[in-house]
């Protein structure tokens, strides 16, 4: 017994340790990594899959997976982006509602009908992609740069860039609202029993599309910080991200079968993820390989949550 | 006379911690007879069975077979020995046909190598089933069967592929039909004519009657006789299962005018029966069900955690709706799942976070709780029902049974609920938590707080409860108010006498 | 005949009617679907597909799911588009190989470390997608030796080879899967594990072979891909051939939970989703449409399970 709260204590812990020891050990062995530029660079690239893996520790944290997420950011993206034309108001409206009538959607059928949401969210992935494409046609297509839009995904404030600053202040709202109110709390429940969450008077389908929809806001906000940034939109930007997404929840010690889990332990996979990756596109490594080391990550921290898990089981 | 007894058990002894199960129990079964043991829950019939057929292993004590001393030290020695045991969870495959049920394992090759011969396989069931008068087709797929069918198949399995001499039976009856409590019968009448030792353990003492070549009465894990056919008398029964009076607790007798909670015509089906009930202001309303009796059911639809065909349901006179637990709670009934680990606690978290939900959310109704708040209230249940855990923020799973039990009352205590239902209280709890527990109990109860407990313990009933109802296959076959509520009363209406 | 067994067929083989009224239908709005061309393109796609339902079907039987599926089959592909220089059996034979290697993982991690397998495959996708662009290096590669297209183009009494062959596949695994002592086991693990090993099942000997027979047959899908396209790429076996074959399975009808179904009830699924996929393309259905006809399929299949999964449960 002893070993499970030894673990749990030393589990967020053994991740920070580890991001640390990778920042130091890449400043020391690499001069290009220490440069401000390449520090921007893995910034850049954290805020998006960082806005939505927070969205998806919630849902994780329920019991559920949310396989949609890279789909509805290509929906997303398109869509912000042909609005934008018209206005940018309007693109940024509708994309929100569009995002909650997806989270809507996702959560309302597995709940109800108690599904296994890994399959449903893999045939909404399918469906959304379909649809992102039909949008456009399976043409990437243009918006309107120089306007208000672009000082989103551009800009800084105080040297900070903004896309870095709504990150932050995404993960501190849901870091807030997981631990701090009472649907942080319920989501926990639902996530470690949902039977005992129901029977204790949890309304568990009801929490449980909650966190859907909230996952697809994130993933609307990423999109707009994405579309403001590139200003361009194609139907397959977010392919692969949802597996992103995942793999940085099971590297920050996020355990897939729900229950447990914070916003920080995400962050730091998020983090985690980001600098290997930036160390292997500094050593030149292929893209192709970077998969292969995401699969590897997944399967060892697999190994190594199910391992702390089994213990309080038996 | 040993040389006649198949199995003797001497002196075995078997402790958990905080109960003493078994204490120098003494049995012995002949060979080719079918030997009914009954007994309360707690006697120690459940677990003696399990040292038998080697899922637990005996503290101290002698068994012995054919003469032979054994050490029935896991399932393999027991099966080896001959020894099987039909548990009332079924362990068979239900998406696959009778005949592989019982040839699991031991399918019949055909010459061709990694294929089989269907057609032996078959004919070998039709054979065994026909021998047993048992009319399945052997071709059928399990989950067509019902209940009872499955139990036959059980139990032939055992005696075919295991080679079973001592075949063990925990409350066979309890799912069937009539018509199939008899084919059960001629079943272990062929046993019997094999020379095939059964071990009938049932609460049913007419079934009993019927079948049976000998009884022995456990109480308090000791054997306290053993009757003959021709010896046996339900009042001797009776009293030897019951032993001395229980120490008779000052029950206030509830005045009953004012109804709380009123259920009509509730039917599950399959499970109960066209059910009735109304909970007074004040009173303990006990109902008492043995295994298959459709309590669980019945309280599940109640908080529609199980469809039911048709329900009415009043509270304070009104009618309302219940379709699920969070009803329930918003007009203050809250529930006890008998099944505790995986329906009641969240076992990964803190006590702390085992006692606040349902107050959290119902009472405290805050955006942002506060966490002091939280343990304020913790700590006071803590306090006051003695739980015994090294600090609010230990996990629950690291509590004993009693004290887990105590974390989940607190829970709906701090609702401050107008009625309390309670399946199966002191299910797997200590002798001293249980004592606390009842004191909460009529705590609670001199309050004016109605509480519904149900139970398959039936002194427990009877000494917490001021009426009882007795509920059989899924109908109320019996009711017993204030005075009449003892224990012989009730297990009597229980077994059918 | 009796009706009774008339009516079980019947109700057995539902999807098999619905897959001869969608046939007619298609047949009806457009004059090419019978033609002898079309029909070959079907059966031929079908070959590939229809491999990889074999073994997920396998592994839905046992009670557990297997998401690599659509990346193995990548990998098969690319390894025979790589190694058919030394010749077309050692592309073949590096196709098949590779398959297995990856089953034998999944099956390993599975039943040693005693993983759920839904996590584990989602892992060895993800991985062996990765290991599919490092070897093709991000590009489309071609494969150099064009004999190893005869694997699509011979024909036997003028049917492709890929038809026959695999026709003869589903015949074997069929008869295993009914008849065999290892397809007997298949089920009684799949329905009750617990039971099988108290009667002396070898249940993880089971899962392995399990995972293992999966692998291989996405490693054979892979070599008649390459066989028909000889190119490989990363993108090949994406979320798409997931879904496609996850569908077909369910809509044979055979339950998530495992312990039932047959494997000719599996490929009448997967023929009705070629059927309607190809049904799309003559209609001129855009691929985009279709990806969205795909996904609502599969989340309407589930839901149609999950009540019946209900309704059983209170009966």
């Amino acid at each position: 017994m002893k070993k499970v709260e030894f673990r749990d204590i030393i589990g967020k812990q053994s991740t920070l340790a580890i991001l640390v020891f990778l920042v130091l050990l890449l400043s020391v062995t690499t001069p290009s990594f220490r440069t401000v530029g390449n520090m921007v660079n893995i910034l850049k690239q954290v805020s998006i899959i960082g806005i939505i893996s927070c969205g998806m520790t919630l849902v994780v944290i329920s019991g559920c997976l949310d396989l949609s997420v890279g789909s509805v950011f290509s929906l997303l993206n398109v869509i912000i982006i042909s609005l934008q034309q018209r206005s940018n108001m309007l693109a940024i409206t509708v994309a929100l509602i569009v995002a909650v009538l997806i989270g809507l959607f996702n959560g309302v059928i597995i709940t109800a009908f108690d599904m296994n949401s890994i399959i449903v969210t893999l045939g909404s992935l399918s469906l959304i992609g379909g649809l992102a494409l039909l949008y456009t046609n399976g043409a990437i297509i243009h918006g309107v740069s120089d306007t208000w839009f672009s000082v989103i995904g551009k800009d800084r404030v105080l040297g900070i860039p903004i896309h870095v600053l709504v990150f932050l202040f995404v993960a501190i709202i849901y870091q807030i609202l997981l631990t701090g109110t009472s649907l942080g709390k319920k989501i926990r429940y639902v996530g470690v029993n949902p039977e005992a969450a129901g029977i204790a008077g949890i309304r568990t389908g009801k929490i449980r599309t909650l966190t859907f929809i909230i996952s697809s806001l994130s993933v609307a906000v990423a999109a707009i910080i994405y579309s403001s940034r590139m200003v361009t939109g194609s139907p397959v930007t977010g392919v692969g991200y949802e597996f992103s997404a995942i793999t940085a929840l099971v590297v920050g010690g996020i355990s897939l079968r729900g229950g447990s889990g914070s916003i920080s332990g995400a962050i730091i996979g998020v983090l985690i993820l980001a600098v290997i990756v930036n160390a292997l596109t500094l050593y030149n490594v292929p893209f192709a390989l970077q998969n292969i080391v995401k699969g590897f990550l997944i399967i060892i921290a697999l190994i190594a949550d199910i391992r702390a898990r089994r213990e309080i089981e038996f | 006379m040993s040389d006649t007894y198949l199995l003797e058990v001497k002196k075995l002894t078997k402790t958990f911690p905080g109960t003493v199960a078994l204490d120098e129990i003494d049995f012995c079964l002949k060979k080719g007879e079918v030997h009914a043991i009954v007994g309360e829950n707690g006697a120690g019939k459940s677990t003696l069975m399990k040292i038998l057929s080697g899922a637990y292993i005996r503290d101290t004590g002698t068994i012995l077979f054919d003469g032979e001393p054994v050490d029935i030290n896991s399932v393999e020695v027991a099966r080896n020995i001959g020894v099987s045991m039909i548990y009332q969870e079924i362990e068979d495959v239900p998406t696959v046909t009778v005949a592989e049920n019982i040839f699991l394992g031991r399918l019949p090759r055909s010459k061709i190598p990694g294929f089989l011969n269907f057609k032996e396989l078959f004919d070998a069931t039709k054979k065994i089933l026909h021998e047993y008068s048992v009319d399945i087709n052997p071709q059928s797929k399990i989950s067509t069967l019902t209940t009872g069918e499955r139990q036959f198949i059980e139990i032939i399995r055992a005696v075919v592929v295991k080679n079973a001499k001592i075949v063990i039976m925990d409350e066979p009856t309890s799912s069937l039909t009539k018509s199939e409590v008899e084919k059960l019968f001629s079943i272990v009448g062929e046993l019997r004519k094999k020379g095939i030792s059964v071990i009938y353990i049932s609460h049913r003492l007419d079934e009993v009657m019927g079948i049976a070549d000998r009884v022995s009465v456990f109480r308090d894990g000791k054997n306290r006789g053993t009757l003959e056919k021709h010896e046996l008398d339900p009042d001797k029964v009776v009293s030897l299962m019951i032993g001395h009076v229980l120490k008779r607790v000052e029950k206030k007798t509830s005045e009953r005018n004012k109804v709380v909670f009123e259920v009509k015509k509730l039917s599950v089906r399959n499970r109960v029966v066209d059910f009735s009930m109304k909970v007074y202001e004040g009173e303990i309303l006990g109902i008492a069900g043995l295994m298959g009796s459709g309590k669980d059911e019945l309280v599940e639809s109640i908080f529609g955690l199980w469809p039911a065909q048709y329900k009415e349901t009043y509270f304070f006179g009104e009618k309302i709706f219940i379709k699920s637990p969070v009803d329930a709670l918003r007009y203050g009934i809250v529930y006890l799942p008998e099944e505790r680990k995986s329906k009641a606690l969240f076992l990964e978290m803190s006590v702390n976070d085992n006692v606040v939900p349902q107050w959290l959310f119902y009472v405290k109704k805050s955006l942002f709780p506060k966490r002091r708040s939280e343990v304020d209230i913790t700590e006071y249940y803590v306090k006051r029902l003695s739980i015994k855990t090294p600090s609010v923020f230990t996990k629950v799973a690291d509590l004993s049974g009693g004290n887990q039990q105590k974390t989940i009352l607190s829970r709906l205590m701090a609702v401050k609920p107008k009625m309390l239902v309670l399946n199966d209280p002191t299910r797997g709890v200590d002798v001293g938590s249980k004592e606390e527990i009842y004191s909460v109990i009529s705590a609670l109860s001199d309050e004016g707080i109605p509480l519904l407990i149900l139970s398959s313990e039936i002194p427990e009933i009877c000494k917490l409860a001021n009426r009882v109802i007795v509920l059989s296959k899924g109908r109320i076959c019996a009711e017993f108010v204030d005075n009449d509520v003892t224990t012989e009363n009730v297990i009597r209406a229980a077994m059918g006498i | 005949m009796s009706s009774e067994r008339v009516r079980y067929f019947i109700i057995e083989h539902r999807m098999l009617f619905i897959v001869i009224a969608v046939g007619v239908v298609l047949s009806l709005v457009s004059r090419h679907f019978l033609s002898v061309e079309n029909i070959v393109s079907i059966l031929t796609n079908m070959s590939v597909e229809g491999s990889m339902v074999i073994g997920m079907a396998l592994v839905v039987f046992l009670g557990e799911i297997d998401l690599s599926v659509g990346s193995v089959m990548a990998l098969a592909t690319t390894l025979s588009v790589l190694f058919q220089n030394y010749g077309v059996v050692i592309g073949v034979f590096a196709g098949l190989l590779g398959g297995l290697i990856a089953g034998l993982v999944n099956g390993v991690l599975i039943t040693k470390l005693k993983l759920p397998s839904i996590a584990v495959t989602l892992g060895t996708m993800i991985l062996i997608n990765g290991v599919v662009f490092a070897l093709t290096g991000e590009h489309t590669i071609a494969g150099s030796n064009n004999s190893f297209l005869l694997i699509s183009q011979t024909r036997i009494f003028n049917i492709p080879l890929p038809i026959i062959f695999f026709v003869v596949l589903v015949a074997v695994f069929e008869v295993i899967v009914q008849k065999s002592l290892f397809g007997r086991n298949v089920f009684a693990v799949g329905g009750n594990a617990t039971a099988s090993r108290l009667f002396g099942i070898k249940v993880e000997r089971v899962r392995i072979s399990c995972f293992a027979l999966s692998g291989f047959l996405c490693g054979v899908a892979g070599v008649l891909l390459a066989g028909k396209i000889n190119t490989a790429s990363g993108n090949l076996g994406g979320s798409g051939t997931l879904i496609l074959v996850i569908t077909a399975v369910l809509l044979g009808g055979i339950s998530l939970r495992g312990g039932e179904g047959s494997i000719i009830r599996a490929i009448e699924g997967i023929l009705l989703l070629v059927i309607l996929n190809n049904g799309m393309v003559l209609m001129r259905i855009s691929s985009f449409v279709q990806d969205v006809i795909r996904g609502g399929i599969l989340i309407l299949v589930l839901a149609i399970e999950a009540v019946n999964e209900r309704r059983k449960k209170y009966l």
